[in-house]
């Protein structure tokens, strides 16, 4: 697999907080090296790599013993430099968001909505996803993109701000 | 008679993680680069217990689909 950055990767992310989906560790054992270099690179622009604590129950369930569970929990912790706790500000806002929503929001994950209550509210926060369908531009701006070529398919990694024109804390 | 206890715990979740949780999200801890050939080892045994994970989950529903088919045949 070949990861090729837009060309405004290192400007659109620079010296941001990067807060990073379920998607994005499962994504990157599967090349590894190649994910390593990007987290190195984006941490030497000046990003913080982040991610929610109920990210990683979402990543960590399923270990079927104690040692399992824990390399999987190093796994994330040895890509984030810091955990983000879920308030009762942000499940607020989490409510909020799945109103605007509406329909669009049915098939959604709680931690998406979580995810995306984050970016909401912490606007220097950009969101690291593979997910690109749970997250519509009519509602996120994507800010800047990778772009995975397999051998028989090509993927997306998106990185979105929220849209201030649908901000319910403005 | 002597009655001996052996008081045992589990080291693995013991171990105290390292990374903070911020209590403020725009705060800025300290980034630590990645080791990329240490990250690669641990990543290639995660991806395989994620597969494992992701068998035994397609070997439940298909036995679950098999079991509803067969109650729905009967």
């Amino acid at each position: 697999m070949n990861i090729i950055k837009n060309s405004d990767f290192l400007s659109a992310t620079k010296d941001r907080h990067i807060l990073l989906d379920t998607t994005v560790f499962i994504d990157a054992s599967s090349a590894p090296a190649k994910f390593a270099n990007i987290f190195n690179e984006l941490k030497g622009n000046g990003c913080v790599l982040v991610t929610l604590e109920c990210v990683l129950t979402e990543f960590i369930k399923g270990g079927s013993d104690e040692k399992k569970l824990a390399e999987k929990r190093q796994y994330v912790e040895d890509i984030v430099d810091a955990f983000l706790p879920i308030t009762s500000e942000v499940t607020q806002d989490a409510t909020k968001l799945a109103e605007i929503y509406k329909e669009d929001g049915k098939k959604v994950s709680v931690t998406d909505f979580f995810l995306g209550a984050m970016i909401m509210r912490y606007k220097k926060m950009l969101l690291m996803t593979c997910n690109i369908t749970d997250f519509p531009t009519n509602i996120f701006n994507l800010e800047t993109f990778l772009t995975f070529v397999h051998r028989k398919a090509i993927e997306t990694c998106g990185f979105y701000s929220f849209s201030n024109s649908n901000s319910p804390l403005a | 008679m002597i009655c001996i206890v052996i008081l045992g715990g589990n080291v693995m979740s013991t171990k105290k993680s390292t990374t903070p949780i911020l209590e403020n999200p725009l705060s800025k801890p300290k980034t630590k680069r990645i080791d990329v050939h240490k990250f690669e080892i641990l990543a290639k045994k995660v991806k395989g217990y994620l597969e494992e994970e992701e068998k035994k989950l397609q070997e439940e529903e298909n036995e679950h689909n098999q079991k509803l088919r067969f109650s729905l045949s009967h």
